[in-house]
Formats: C-alpha cells, structure tokens, sequence
C-alpha cells in the first residue's frame, strides 16, 4: 500500500467519523438544542438551554417557579389559579442547584420586565452538586454563562451521549419513561409511568428494587461546605430580589421517606435553624401520609403530578395555617419547628419505618 | 487546546501540515519558521493567553544571555554569564512553581505566614526552563552557536513539546529547523500513525480506562481491601504511562509530519528488569538532562570521586528530579526513593550476583508501582492510606470500591500486553511500512479514539501540570 493511500484513509476516516457523529447528533437531536424534530421526542430536553431560548420571545410572565428537577411536574395553570393575578413559568432545571438559580434570576431580572414573583424550591444540600455524567444537561444557556452559542451548539454536535440518544430511541418508540414537555409552560409529566401506577402501584414499586432504596443505608453526614454554599446563593438571591422589590417564595420538596431516612437529624436542624435567618420557608420535608406512600412517587426522589397541585395550594394557604402537607418556618415559629422535626423523625425512626 | 483534543487535530494540525508542505515546496524557510513561532504562540494562548508574556519574557531574556555568552571569551566573564543565565531561569522556576510551597513550610515552620500573590502556573514552565538552561550550558560549552531570536522562539515554544515536552536539545531541533526538506510521505505516514497510537493511549487507555480505575481507587483510599489497593497502583501506573507516553508519542508523530524528529521519550519502561534500567527507558530526555546537566556537573565538582560520593549525589540529583514534578513533598519523597533504589541497584551490582530474570523484573515492577502512588496521592495521608492497604492492613477481603466485570478484566489485559509485550511506539515508527493490516488497525483505533473523546470526555495530559 502506498504512503498516500494511507494517509487519505486515514483523513476519510476521521471526516467519516465527524460527519457521522454531527449527523446522528443533529438528527436524533437527543438535547432537542438544533430544534430539528426529525423525530418528535427528545432524549434529555437541554432545559437550561431551552427555556430560556423560548423565555427570550416570550418575556410577558411574571411569576416563576425555579428549582431542580422535582417541581418540574408542578402545572403552572395551578399556580396562576391559586395566585391571583400571576402568569407562571416553571423554571425547574434537572440537577437544579441554588449557584445556578442565582444566575437565572439574575437573568429574569433583568429580561422579564413584569417579574413580581419567584417560588424558589431547595433541595437537601448533600445534592446540590453536579453529575459528571450529566455535563451537557448542566451546561448553562450561553447568555447566561457567557460563552459563544457557537461554541456551545458546536460541543452538542461533537460529542456522542449514548445515554441521551438511547433514551431519545425510547421515547420515540413508547418507552415507559418518557417525559412530554411543554415548554411553553415549562414543565413536564410522565403518562406512561402515571398509568403503570395507577394500575397497581404495588407491581410497580417491586419492578425494580433502585426505585425506593433503603434510604436508612445511604445516610451520611451532611457536607458542611455545600451547607454553606446552598445558604450563601439563597442569601444572595434573597438580596437581589428585595432589592427588586420581587416576592420570593422558598419551600423544601415534600421528600419521599426513603430519602428521609437518609437524613441526619442534626443536620436537618442545622440547615433550616441557617435558612430561616435568611427567609422564611414551607417546609414539606417531614414524614406525614403524602411522603410516606410511596405511589405518590415516581421513585424516591421525584413526587407525582398531583403531590404539585397540593404543593401549590399549601403555598397558597395563610402560612401560619398549617396543613397535613406543609410547616410554615419563620424566625417565630424556629423553636417549636425544631421540636416538631424531632419529634417526626424519632417517632418514624423509632416506629421502625 | 492540546494535542488529544478535537480542535487541534481535526483542525489546527491539518492547517498546519498543509501550510507547512506549501512552504517547505516553495522553498520558503523564514516564513516556514514563522508558522511553526505563529502556530506555537497561538497554542500556547489558547491554553493560557495570561502565561503568555512570560514564555515571552523568558525567551528573550535566554535568547540575550546566549548571545551574551557567545560574545564572551571562554573564561570566568562566559562563566558569569551562564550563572547568571542558569539563576534567572530557575528563579523564574522557583517563583512560579514552589514560591507557595516554600513559603508554606517555612513558615509552618516558624509560625509565619506571608501572604504572597496567587501565582498561575505558566504552561510549560519545567519544560522551557529545562531546555534553555541546556540551551545555554550548550552554547557555553560552545557544542551549538546561539540561534537568532527567531529560531531561538521557535526552538523553545514549538508546539508538540512546550506543554509536555520531549525535552530537546537545541543541537537536536535547530538544525531541522533551519533544513527546508518537507516531510517526505512516508515521513507523513509515519507521523499519522504514531500520533494515532499516541491519541489511542492517552484517550482509550489512559483517560477512559486506567485514569477512572485510579481515580475510584484513590477517592476511596481509606477502604480498599489487599487486591483493591493492588489494582489501584497497578491502574494508576498505566495510567501515567499510557498518559505520558502517549502524548510523547503524539509529539513526536506531530514532529514528522511537520519534517522534524523530535527525541525519544519511552522505550517500554516496564519491561525493564532494573530500577537504572528503567529510567534509561522512562522519560528519556529528562533522564537525559539528569545525567548530563545534574549528576555529571555535581560529581565534576566532588573530588576525589569515590563510590559512596558517586551515590549520594545520584540520591541528590533524584531528589532534585522528583521535586521538579511539582510542588509537594510527595515528589520529593518519589525521587528520594528511586535515588535510593538506583544506589540500592548499584551496590548489588557490585556484588555480581544475578536476580532471575523474572524476578528482578517482579521487583522492579513492584517498586515501581509502590512510588507511584506516593508520586499520586494527594498528600502524604493518602499515600499512606493506599500503602497500607496494599499490606493487607484492611484485611485482603473484597471492599466493593471497584465494579467488577469482563470489561474491566479485558483492559486490564490490554493494558498489560501493551505495556510488557508488545513492540513500542518508536520500534513501529523504525518498522513501519504502510499495509492494509496497518490502515485498518490505524483507522479502528482513530475512530475508537475518537468516539471515546467524544463519548467520555478527556482530561489534560498528566505532565502538563508539572
């Protein structure tokens, strides 16, 4: 074989390679960044990227609900109906963490001219952290991050994410997970799963043993510098919409018991004592008949639909009126808070749940 | 950019191939040397525009000196000149790399604690200090004439080396430089597919496989079982070899195909069957720069010369090795150890015993991966952590921190065959003749490469912090 001969297979294979990954990447469109719609479902919709893409023609809302990926079933028709006067955009983010909150609001408040309202939802501090894994849903959109849509439209064309592009293939052919988005509002549901549940939540729950793990054996101490991170964004955040004069709303998801048993309770109060010197809260977060019934779950961390529309209405209610779904934490109500929490968690703990 | 990443070889490598056959056809030499300076520069800033003015610096500081030195008269005014040269270089070295260090244990030590600026760690910068200081010894000891400031630049930031090297010698590079043959096609082939096998070590092997193998291993230090801490040293030193070799290999393959050999850097260390023997195939051109530049001056300088004076500077200039690493006692306690392992090897040489041939192979290999993980942990708890385990101090069970599987096990062979048994890179190279079974090994691991990078991600190359 000649020396050219080689050489030129050589460059044809990398040109191959490179055509083949930008056309399966623009194809497929598993982030949904090109908008190709060659097929009608995406494998991982890029929300950071894509909100805010369809926020920037549409800068006519007002209220908006920003969290990780658990408020992301919350209908924002349910916000307006229970907030008089507002027109909601859910804002959740999968993998959400209050660093990057404080950067979208940043950008709400200076792009969405009628903002009066933000509902801020915090996850436990142990996971606000990003998944290597999960770099390209993490990527911020590039007005907000600072960095060339080129450049940032050019990583989605080059790199091959066989997990997204799995999951585009089984979205497309009516795999049970499947997410329908609605980006107009921003949020999303899972009808097939919804199904599967309502039909017999107990077969569903034994299908497979990674949905509810035993959350008793994942419990670990609390990492104090992402307890004092999550604290700093939500101080900062705080800051920047009083100065607004913007409302700001915060809650602590209503967390499935298995994902409480994780918890340390001396963590816990060392988290909500440092939250309420910054704002007030609702605080879903304790064990009570909506989180200890685990088909009001999708799996252990991400409650269904319609544990939003209570969610929603709790945070409607007077705050000082509790219901069986939510507390209301403010620097008055710290102390017998503090008790309730202990008292929930030892009762639950010692009940053997 | 370096040189595993898409950008640079799907883009500014073919630019600069192409550009370069052009100039080297019309018989352009200047402008020939001012791509490889433009091209170099421009790699340089893409990974670190704020260093920049610093290589820039240091270039034309050395570039004077040597002209300097070349205007002096052999004598103390030419030997003034090279300390003073050789000074500004390593204090240039010192400020940048070990000023935090230094401070730091120091004033642990006397319970001071300067506030001293946060220094970025220029690119390169035990790279380009190493090669102008030789630069300079060369042009002292008058083996090469100073180049002009041009070929002087080019000479020092050429781009397959600057980040992490080989290091080469101004008597090696200048002269190609200033030849105007463009690379011959085989030449180009040659290049193309070392490069290849460089890009297949340091993204299939290093990266994707051995690097998260180590890395799982170290963030768990303090729970691995016998076999785990095992695994975790034998991982990370394919890791580093894979790492290192591989971007040498890409260097080098870069070189040809732009009509320049570059030296070589590794020739299958770990088939070595001695700890000297090992670092005569290991980082050749900075075993290189130890003998002649470290250990070859000190010992000139301790008369009489006797055995046991001989061995202490070889510990010394060991040291003095490992602390160039980086900034960490960890390096410094990496190249005290292979100090300590050469003289241990040059005593038992005297004694004229032979080791079976596997068995010092065994040893050698053993040692090898005992000092690595010293060389990687993040600190001194760490290493001791994986040490320990590796003693069976958490008991020889199973912990669980490696996910067991086929994969795994299979990499693990690959990375044995390639690292013990097969011919290296620069045999290939000596070897290589274009044939169908080499398009298609070329092309399968060019995609694989490829696929990976893109799949997975890459990390910088290991030296490159260095």
């Amino acid at each position: 074989m000649s020396s050219s001969r080689f050489i030129s297979y050589i460059i044809g294979t990398a040109l191959l390679g490179v055509v083949a990954a930008w056309s399966v990447n623009y194809i497929v469109d598993p982030f949904g960044v090109f908008g190709t719609k060659f097929f009608p479902e995406y494998g991982f919709p890029q929300e950071r990227y894509m909100k805010i893409e369809y926020l920037k023609n549409h800068p006519d809302y007002n209220t908006f609900l920003i969290g990780g990926s658990r408020p992301g079933v919350i209908k924002t028709e349910v916000v307006d109906s229970y907030f008089p006067g507002a027109k909601t955009y859910n804002l959740s983010l999968l993998e959400g963490i209050p660093s990057e909150f404080e950067k979208y609001i940043d950008w709400l408040v200076k792009n969405m001219p009628d903002l009066s309202h933000v509902i801020i939802q915090l996850d436990w501090p142990a996971g606000n952290r990003h998944d290597p894994k999960n770099a390209q849903l993490d990527e911020l959109h590039p007005d907000i991050s600072g960095r060339s849509k080129n450049g940032f439209l050019l990583d989605f064309l080059a790199k091959i994410n066989f997990l997204a592009l799995s999951e585009a293939i089984s979205n497309n052919t009516g795999g049970l997970n499947k997410m329908e988005y609605d980006f107009t509002k921003g949020y999303w549901s899972r009808p097939l799963r919804d199904k599967q549940i309502d039909t017999n939540c107990d077969l569903y729950k034994a299908s497979d043993d990674f949905l509810f793990r035993d959350g008793n054996k994942l419990r670990k101490k609390l990492n104090t510098s992402l307890l004092s991170e999550t604290l700093a964004a939500i101080a900062r955040i705080k800051s920047l919409l009083d100065e607004k004069n913007v409302k700001l709303t915060v809650f602590l998801s209503p967390f499935n018991n298995h994902q409480l048993d994780a918890i340390e309770v001396s963590d816990y109060e060392l988290f909500v004592t440092q939250l309420v010197t910054i704002t007030d809260f609702y605080n879903f977060m304790y064990y009570n008949k909506i989180t200890k019934d685990d088909c009001n779950y999708y799996e252990a961390s991400h409650f269904r639909p319609y544990i939003g529309d209570l969610v929603v209405r709790s945070l409607a209610e007077h705050p000082n009126r509790d219901s069986d779904l939510h507390r209301y934490f403010s620097r008055e109500t710290l102390i017998p808070e503090l008790e309730f929490i202990k008292a929930n968690f030892f009762s639950e703990r010692s009940s053997g749940s | 950019m370096e040189l595993h990443t898409f950008s640079f070889f799907l883009l500014f490598l073919p630019a600069g191939v192409i550009m370069n056959w052009a100039l080297c056809t019309c018989g352009r030499s200047i402008a020939r040397k001012w791509l490889f300076l433009i091209a170099s520069l421009v790699f340089y800033a893409v990974s670190s525009v704020e260093t920049l003015p610093l290589l820039l610096g240091s270039l034309v500081m050395n570039w004077f000196i040597a002209d300097r030195i070349q205007g002096s008269a052999l004598g103390p005014l030419r030997q003034r000149w090279l300390m003073l040269g050789i000074t500004l270089n390593v204090a240039l070295l010192v400020i940048f790399k070990y000023s935090h260090f230094i401070a730091d244990n120091i004033g642990g030590l006397l319970g001071w604690h300067p506030s001293l600026p946060a220094f970025v760690l220029p690119l390169g910068i035990s790279f380009f200090t190493i090669q102008q200081i030789m630069y300079l010894v060369d042009c002292s000891e008058e083996m090469i004439a100073p180049a002009p400031l041009l070929e002087h630049a080019t000479f020092i930031s050429f781009f397959p080396y600057i980040a992490a090297g080989p290091i080469t010698r101004g008597g090696i590079f200048l002269p190609q430089l200033n030849s105007i043959e463009h690379s011959s096609e085989k030449q180009l082939a040659t290049g193309l597919m070392i490069f290849i096998i460089g890009l297949f070590k340091k993204v299939v092997l290093a990266d994707q496989s051995f690097g998260r193998f180590a890395d799982e291993g170290f963030s768990a230090a303090a729970q691995l079982g016998l076999a785990e801490g095992w695994l975790t040293g034998v991982s990370y030193t394919f890791q580093l070899y894979f790492d290192f070799s591989g971007y040498s290999d890409m260097a080098i393959g870069v070189g040809l195909m732009l009509g320049l050999n570059l030296p070589e850097n590794f020739n299958s260390p770990f088939k070595a069957l001695s700890i000297i023997d090992f670092w005569k195939r290991w980082h050749i051109t900075l075993s290189n720069f130890i003998t002649t530049y470290l250990y070859t001056p000190m010992a000139r300088s301790v008369r009489p010369l006797t055995f046991g004076k001989a061995m202490l500077v070889t510990i010394v200039a060991m040291t003095i090795a490992g602390i160039w690493h980086g900034a960490a006692w960890t390096f410094l306690i990496f190249g005290l150890l292979h100090g300590l392992a050469i003289v241990i090897n040059h005593y038992w040489r005297k004694t004229k015993m032979k080791l079976p041939g596997q068995l010092a192979w065994s040893l050698t290999f053993f040692f090898l991966i005992v000092a690595f993980v010293v060389f990687r942990a993040d600190g001194w708890t760490q290493a001791y952590a994986v040490l320990s385990s590796m003693l069976g101090v958490n008991g020889i069970e199973y912990h669980g921190v490696f996910e067991q599987g086929g994969v795994r096990y299979l990499i693990f062979l690959v990375g044995a065959a390639v690292a013990f048994v097969a011919p290296n890179s620069n045999e290939l190279a000596r070897n290589f003749n274009p044939s169908w079974r080499w398009c298609v090994f070329s092309c399968a691991s060019l995609l694989l490469s490829m696929l990976m990078a893109s799949t997975g991600g890459t990390s910088g190359a290991i030296y490159r912090g260095f």
